[in-house]
């Protein structure tokens, strides 16, 4: 099983979320599978739901009505804008250095 | 075994947590295997969440209480002597650290950020931090009372003795005005004793507070 590495952004619970909700809603159970397979990244339920408690608060993210006790969360329009923002940063730093890294 | 576990686990979060998100997280743990790792991620977590829904008025009377301790701690290990007439503040600060205008200053700050951020009553807040920040002191009479804890009284021009001659002993450094040393009971009583003069201050920063908020608000039109 795939264990959370200590840094880079596979390591940020809140960005592996936010990622995960890009393509649509999902309930905590999906959005952990979902990152196992996308990042190779597996996040305890506690840390998981951390990460969705903070992202909640800080209205990224969004909980759905949903009809089991599992509820859906969205991503909100202002989690989307932070979410391309970060995505373009980490474009923007990961494409300077490889270029400097063929250079060298 | 695995609901009871999976129940265990979810007490540990506040209530507020577990009325939001609870069920969500059950159901993730009952599905999934209990293993030494996720157990681990889930106490962290819940611990997490604990801390941050303990109010400020908590920490604040957490950071006093080991202040008080501190205070305890160095008058029993190595009293320094009392060479002036008049108690110097340093002294005066190890005797009654919960006395000083120091301390008042937090009652009011404690009252003042309630107040401020909406966090419920500034008295309140204000009590819950002398409250935990007193326990030293009546850990310190009962000590005191069950007769494991004695006080030497020592008036000016006197050098303490040292802990290894006079063994677990409090020194109390008498003033000119001849105060009597600390009795047990007060001391054992001490949180109580406190409550109403917390409760004031805590209020008094409380309305400054509001006070505040009113003159930040915008006039509405």
């Amino acid at each position: 099983m795939a264990r959370k590495p200590s840094s880079g952004p596979a390591a940020d619970p809140e960005l592996l979320i936010l990622s995960s909700l890009a393509d649509g809603p999902k309930h905590g159970w999906a959005i952990m599978s979902d990152i196992e397979t996308f990042a190779g990244v597996t996040v305890g339920p506690g840390t998981l739901y951390n990460a969705i408690t903070r992202l909640v608060e800080k209205e990224l993210i969004a909980p759905l009505e949903g009809d089991g006790r599992q509820r859906p969360y969205k991503l909100t329009a202002r989690g989307t804008v932070a979410l391309d923002e970060q995505l373009q940063n980490m474009r923007r730093i990961a494409s300077i250095g490889l270029r400097r890294l063929r250079l060298a | 075994m695995r609901k009871r576990i999976v129940s265990w686990l979810l007490r540990l979060y506040p209530k507020v947590w577990r009325n939001e998100y609870g069920a969500e997280l059950a159901d993730m743990l009952r599905a999934r295997p209990l293993t030494a790792g996720v157990c681990s991620d889930v106490v962290f977590s819940a611990m997490w969440q604990r801390a941050r829904a303990t109010q400020a008025s908590t920490w604040v009377g957490l950071g006093l209480m080991f202040a008080v301790i501190a205070a305890i701690v160095s008058n029993i290990a190595s009293a320094p002597a009392y060479q002036e007439s008049v108690l110097p503040e340093h002294l005066e600060l190890l005797q009654k650290p919960l006395r000083s205008e120091f301390y008042v200053l937090i009652l009011c700050g404690i009252g003042f950020w309630t107040a401020v951020t909406g966090a419920g009553s500034s008295g309140r807040a204000a009590m819950r931090a002398s409250l935990i920040a007193s326990i030293p002191i009546a850990l310190t009479g009962l000590l005191m009372l069950i007769g494991i804890l004695e006080y030497v009284e020592v008036l000016p021009g006197q050098i303490a003795t040292s802990v290894q001659s006079r063994g677990i002993v409090y020194t109390f450094y008498k003033g000119i005005q001849q105060i009597p040393g600390p009795a047990p009971l007060t001391l054992l009583l001490a949180p109580l004793l406190r409550l109403p003069g917390a409760w004031l201050w805590g209020t008094i920063g409380g309305s400054l507070g509001r006070k505040y908020v009113n003159w930040r608000r915008p006039i509405s039109a």
